[in-house]
């Protein structure tokens, strides 16, 4: 009910502001930054296919007017002087057991509009031709590129989105809707279907921030294009049970929902050996899955191309060798065996490789998406407890100012992370212990236990009581530094690290006091990421939120500071994240933070270094605020001398 | 002789039945399953997954089943059709992954094998002759550093003296170059490179009870009468020693075979783990931790049969050369 | 199983009639033979010391092992001198030291100030603490006046830990994980050695046969699986002891061989005969006559077992799975040295692997020497 309340409120907000943003909203947008070239050029591995007679020509396989790439369009120019480049080489990055190959997920994600950096800005239409959106942010209008096709050649059409949304409503393939974008009010949009390649889909509700999803590279263009032609050969409305039998008994799979469910994938698996077949959109794709690794071959069908008519991307393979060990990869890091380095680089192994600079590496720092680990507090945590301690910190907010004033934000920095850290936390930035003793004091811990603890408000014994999983090892370092902090003010406190996966069950059982976890802050205002919400990463407020998306069916009542959370929350969501309005509504959901301390920052945004083949072209800037600046456009590097 | 054979055949069957039990039970009593480490290495990535997705994930990989029917399904495939399901983790079927790396792990095992006993025979022999002297303490010192240094800390530590001094890292069995290449002289050549120190860390940690052993039972041989008898008739020293009695010392070691063979199954799955070699012990400890049902539970069965078939080739070996064996109990 | 052999020796002892006197002379003669194993007597000293100065950490060593030093993380071993630029030869002093990052290389650069600091002994500790748990104590052994300037026997950690004092109140769980491991262990290892080879038969062979199927399960996984199933709430102590028993699943095995073994030898003895011709009850028979019979081979087992479970505690830490931070376990500390940053730059973070080589050197120099004093054959 109270939901329905609040989008009213959104809406009448909407009304009223409407001539402030329709200045802003867009027309519809077909323009390019670059002219279509004449000619187009292509790597020799594949003119030679053309020659054999294997391949089409080139003009057939790539749409009439291409995806132009050029200064500023994949990185903006303040960061990256963009030159066009040679066609051919391979890309070795590193893999740790096979695992998930960070470097391969963010060349692989294509978006299907695009900003530069990690921005979504006034994308550009890239999968796409155009697009435009409505002035109340309810419509979105596509029109696909003519003449684009998959990587096994077919053209994409609308009937690829007609049969994306059909999988999505089809409970006997996902039992619940399974669209990554709903809007606020948990409806899905309808779409409609115009022609061969133009469609809308409009929502319910004003839901500006879809323009974030289009734009982001993790839910990538699969979010409304799977290849229809391809999943039909699975679907038995489709194909004849005759056909699809053998490949069930081939692959062991029981039904055909089954399977289609496991040839309907995102980007994430496309490289795995299951998704080897799987046609896709994106600039490689995988030919070879074993257990020593992946390799990945350029897609003779991609849609972009160069200011000079180059074909992207420049080079020829993608190789992800399997390691069993991360030290090992960040030998071989050292030894110049990767071409790219991002996720596995840290600051901490930076010596090493400026020592091994003679192996051909380069080495440049940049902002990351991530920020160094945070400390959560689990608003939830003992919720239903009577006369629970906790519960009563919690809605205490000088208990949380306490714990983030007692950080010595400074000693984090100058140990943890070469002092390379930025400041910006959201929760207050000084260290302060005289104040935090009094805050506790005035929080009613003021009484002592026989150690000189602090007792609970409650009067009783209080640990806090930290966990963490067993994922980088700086959670390991900056959870200790927090428990040195806060008994330095007299709350005792405790820190443990459990293993990824039990400590996974217990957050989702609510088991949790707080945690120490990661969070993307540096891509939360364009939209991409959302892991400061109160069910992700961090988990603070899960069972607050569960009781929200289920109307009250599951979960906790949230307390009125929770609803005022998703108050904002649900107000950023009308307006595309980096609009004006957007960015306002962003800047009250952050005051949010700093004021209600479910999160304690220990610094701010990260430093890291990109570890890279010096011989590659278009690498990044010193500075740049983001770090996957080589993977995500590794579309464009190239090798200068081969 | 044949019967023991037999005997010892109809032993090790259910004993492996046991052993696949085991390990399918090793695999499902840590809480959660494949699907939650799956999720949660997505949401490192800003993936975020809901109930549905879940769902799906859990139906893909047939964990909706109860685990003695995933463990009956398993198995029958696996008598069947000699199939044993699907890695999770590296989405293809168990049994590939296998074949790609069983032979490495076999060989390697033996090269380790090997080495322990080319260090540790000589090493026990002389330490025995020379019992207490400077050179025993010097000998046994040595067996002793190889089992007492983690051996994860001297794989890694002596990779890095290695690359420090000649710029190659020891992280793969194989170099870029021949990663494809079909199996020739020089990619042997370029495996050996790699694959020495492995070996090496491996073997060094498994001497020690080796020479102890063989110090130990030749100790023992050298008081009897029959080596005073043979010093007193004149014979060379080293006729003595070599003639009979470094032959009955090796009795007990050949016993050892069917012991030695798991520890350097550990042994190695950590030092390819941090050597990056591609054998089956890091995909094993991979698998492991991350839940992959089927791939671990394949895996351990396939190495304990090994085991057990070791175990079974020292017990026939023993036999044959000592008949006092075939009658009576089994080594200990 | 080879026989026994009787040296000259043990030939005279033999005929001494009262059993007691039989294996108090066993004893002396076992003793005798140890001391001519000079390095087992030397290993065991040195070993005492271990204990000992582990034990008395809070005295011995400078910190505690949490205590940080915020500005001197990363910091090499402090170089202690005997030789002052200014007064020449003096009592042992250390200079005190500046940190810096170096952004060329991004590395921390420590420079000396011409601020020299004596080691002083019997220093008075910051703050109390009590000795085994106990004893009130204020008083350590060495130290620097001013507790802001550092003394980093064996360098820092990256907090600005000093790994000196780490390593030995690393060392109490360490040294002392083997004894619960071992303890399960010889529990186990007596009870099923000892029926498997005093009754014999089927009972024999179905313990033989669980023996083979524990051994043919390689370690790892099933590592893996126990310790993920602990429960993450139980205190240090628990999980430590927990560790211990998973340790010792698959170690006991080894004991009940060597049980087993000796008990068949043993029980065809004719003193094994006499007693039941004397109608002597099973259980006295094993009390009184088999279990003094191979006492010495238990001991010696035991002593060989331990440095297993220290190496054993060090690998599961690796892989993730041991004592975890902050918790400090000589397989923690050896975390921070896996890694070629480590290597490259921070050597000194590898001394607790020095440490763990000392101790398991040690226990089999003396578990070789018991060997060779009580009987050659054990395996």
């Amino acid at each position: 009910m109270t939901k329905y309340v609040r989008l009213l409120a959104a809406l009448t907000l909407l009304v009223v502001g409407t001539t402030a943003w329709s200045q802003w909203a867009m027309d519809p947008t077909g323009k390019q930054k670059y002219a279509v070239p004449a000619t187009f050029k292509e790597s020799p591995l594949l003119a030679a296919r053309v020659a054999t007679g294997e391949l089409p020509p080139i003009e057939d396989r790539i749409p009439a007017e291409p995806f132009i790439v050029g200064p500023g369009v994949l990185n903006s120019e303040q960061w990256l002087d963009w030159e066009p480049g040679k066609l051919g080489g391979t890309i070795r990055v590193p893999n740790l057991n096979n695992s998930g190959v960070h470097e391969i997920y963010l060349a692989l994600g294509m978006s299907i509009l695009r900003a530069p950096d990690q921005s979504t800005k006034d994308p550009l239409p890239a999968i796409v031709s155009e697009y435009s959106i409505s002035d109340d942010f309810k419509e979105f209008c596509f029109t696909i590129r003519d003449g684009l096709r998959w990587s096994d050649g077919h053209l994409v059409t609308t009937e690829d989105v007609r049969m994306t949304f059909e999988l999505y409503g089809d409970e006997r393939i996902y039992p619940t809707y399974y669209f990554r974008a709903v809007s606020p009010d948990g409806t899905p949009p309808t779409v409609t279907i115009i022609d061969d390649l133009s469609f809308c889909v409009e929502f319910n509700v004003p839901y500006g921030f879809f323009l974030a999803n289009l734009a982001s590279w993790i839910p990538d263009y699969t979010l409304l294009f799977r290849p229809a032609h391809f999943i039909k050969q699975f679907h038995a409305d489709y194909t004849d049970m005759d056909k699809i039998q053998p490949i069930l008994d081939e692959l062991e799979i029981e039904t055909w929902e089954q399977l289609v469910q496991q040839k309907d994938m995102q980007h994430w698996e496309l490289h795995r050996a299951h998704g080897l077949d799987v046609p896709s959109l994106a600039p490689w794709v995988g030919i070879e899955a074993t257990s020593t690794g992946y390799t990945l071959e350029r897609n003779a069908y991609y849609w972009k191309v160069d200011v000079e008519g180059s074909q992207l991307p420049y080079v020829d393979y993608i190789v992800a060798e399997n390691s069993a060990d991360l030290e090992a990869i960040k030998l071989n890091t050292a030894a110049g065996e990767y071409d790219v380095v991002t996720s596995y680089a840290q600051l901490k192994e930076l010596p090493i490789y400026l020592q091994n600079a003679d192996k051909g590496i380069g080495t440049v720092l940049h902002g990351s998406i991530n920020n160094p680990p945070v400390l959560f507090l689990n608003q939830d945590f003992e919720y239903d407890v009577e006369g629970s301690a906790w519960q009563m910190l919690m809605n205490d907010k000088r208990f949380g100012k306490a714990l983030a004033l007692a950080v010595d934000k400074d000693d984090v920095n100058e140990n943890v992370y070469f002092g390379q850290y930025k400041l910006d936390t959201i929760t207050d930035r000084e260290y302060d212990p005289a104040q935090s003793n009094q805050l506790l004091d005035a929080a009613g811990m003021d009484e002592r236990d026989a150690d000189g603890f602090r007792l609970g408000p409650d009067g009783n014994p209080f640990t806090l009581d930290i966990i963490t999983a067993n994922v980088s090892p700086d959670f390991l370092l900056v959870g200790e530094l927090f428990k040195q902090y806060f008994e330095e003010v007299g709350v005792r406190t405790s820190f443990a690290v459990l293993g990824n996966q039990i400590w996974g069950q217990r957050q989702a059982a609510n088991e949790h006091m707080a945690t120490v976890h990661w969070s993307d802050r540096p891509i939360w205002a364009p939209g991409i990421s959302e892991d400061f919400g109160p069910y992700a990463k961090g988990d603070w407020a899960a069972q607050s939120w569960a009781y929200y998306q289920s109307d009250g069916e599951t979960g906790r009542k949230p307390p009125p500071y929770m609803e005022e959370y998703i108050e904002l929350w649900e107000a950023w969501k009308v307006y595309p994240p980096q609009s004006p309005r957007g960015e306002a509504a962003f800047a009250d959901l952050m005051d949010w933070f700093s004021r209600n301390y479910v999160s304690i920052w220990p610094t701010g945004s990260m430093t890291v270094p990109t570890v890279y083949n010096i011989d590659l072209g278009n690498v990044i800037k010193e500075g740049y605020p983001f770090d996957r600046a080589l993977d995500y456009g590794m579309e464009q590097l190239f090798y200068r001398n081969m | 002789m044949l019967a023991f054979i037999r005997q010892r055949f109809f032993i090790a069957i259910p004993l492996l039945v046991m052993i696949s039990i085991a390990s399918f039970v090793i695999i499902l009593l840590p809480p959660g399953s494949y699907v939650e480490t799956y999720i949660q290495r997505l949401e490192e990535q800003g993936f975020l997954a809901n109930e549905s997705v879940i769902e799906q994930l859990y139906r893909q990989y047939g964990l909706d089943r109860s685990p003695v029917m995933q463990y009956w399904l398993w198995m029958r495939n696996f008598l069947t059709k000699g199939e044993m399901g699907r890695s999770f983790i590296y989405s293809m079927p168990v049994t590939d992954i296998i074949m790609e790396r069983l032979p490495l792990s076999i060989a390697f095992t033996f090269a380790a094998f090997a080495l322990t006993w080319i260090i540790a025979v000589p090493l026990g022999i002389y330490s025995a002759v020379r019992q207490y002297s400077l050179t025993d303490y010097v000998a046994t010192t040595m067996s002793f550093i190889g089992l007492a240094v983690p051996n994860f800390l001297l794989a890694l530590g002596l990779a890095y003296v290695v690359f420090v001094n000649t710029g190659h890292a020891i992280t793969s069995l194989y170099s870029l170059e021949f990663r494809n290449a079909p199996w020739s002289w020089a990619k042997l050549v370029d495996v050996a490179k790699n694959a020495w120190l492995a070996v090496f860390v491996i073997a060094v940690g498994g001497t020690a009870p080796l020479v102890r052993i063989l110090r130990g039972t030749l100790l023992d041989e050298l008081k009897k009468l029959y080596v005073t008898t043979a010093r007193a008739k004149g014979l060379n020293e080293t006729r003595v020693i070599f003639k009979y009695p470094v032959r009955i010392a090796f009795n007990p070691l050949i016993s050892t075979i069917g012991w030695t063979l798991p520890a350097l199954v550990s042994g190695e799955v950590i030092v390819s783990r941090v050597l990056g070699l591609e054998t089956l012990g890091p995909v094993l400890l991979e698998a492991a931790l991350s839940e992959d049902m089927y791939l671990v539970g394949s895996i351990v069965m396939i190495l304990s049969g090994l085991i057990v078939v070791g175990t079974l080739v020292s017990d026939v070996l023993l036999a044959v050369i000592d008949p006092r064996i075939r009658f009576g109990r089994s080594a200990s | 199983m080879a026989s026994q052999v009787l040296t000259p020796e043990a030939v005279n002892e033999t005929p001494v009639a009262e059993e007691r006197a039989f294996v108090a002379s066993q004893r002396q003669l076992v003793w005798r033979k140890f001391r001519r194993h000079k390095l087992a007597v030397a290993a065991i000293v040195v070993l005492g010391a271990l204990y000992f100065v582990s034990i008395f950490a809070e005295f011995f060593t400078p910190y505690p092992a949490l205590h940080r030093f915020k500005e001197f993380g990363e910091a090499p071993p402090t170089r202690i001198r005997v030789v002052s630029p200014t007064r020449g030869l003096s009592r042992p002093f250390v200079f005190a030291t500046a940190r810096e990052l170096d952004k060329a290389t991004f590395t921390y650069q420590y420079t000396d100030s011409d601020r020299e600091l004596p080691i002083r002994f019997f220093v008075r500790s910051e703050e109390p603490f009590s000795l085994l748990g106990f004893i009130p104590w204020n008083v350590r052994l060495f130290g620097i006046e001013d507790p802001s300037v550092p003394v980093f026997i064996f360098g820092s950690d990256r907090l600005g830990r000093d790994v000196f004092s780490r390593i030995f109140f690393a060392g109490r769980i360490s040294l002392f994980i083997g004894f619960g491991g071992v303890f399960v262990a010889f529990v186990l290892g007596v009870i099923f050695g000892g029926i498997s080879g005093y009754y014999g038969g089927v009972v024999d062979d179905a313990i033989q046969r669980i023996i083979e199927f524990l051994l043919s399960i390689p370690n790892i996984p099933l590592w893996i699986a126990l310790s993920a199933t602990l429960p993450h709430d139980w205190g240090i102590l628990r999980i430590y002891f927990a560790i211990t028993i998973i340790l010792a699943l698959q170690s006991w095995t080894g004991l009940a061989r060597v049980v087993r073994g000796k008990l068949i030898s043993l029980r065809e003895e004719d003193f094994v005969m006499a007693a039941q011709v004397a109608a002597a009850t099973n259980g006295a028979i094993i009390r009184r006559h088999l279990v003094p019979g191979f006492t010495s081979y238990l001991i010696t087992h035991l002593t060989l077992a331990i440095p297993g479970m220290i190496i054993g505690e060090t690998a599961l830490s690796f892989l993730g799975l041991g004592i975890r931070p902050p918790a400090v376990s000589w397989g923690t500390l050896l975390q921070d040295a896996q890694s070629i940053s480590a290597l490259g730059l921070q050597p000194w973070l590898m001394i607790p692997g020095a440490f763990v080589l000392l101790a398991v050197m040690m226990f089999n120099f003396i578990g070789d020497g018991l060997r060779d004093a009580a009987d050659p054959y054990a395996t």
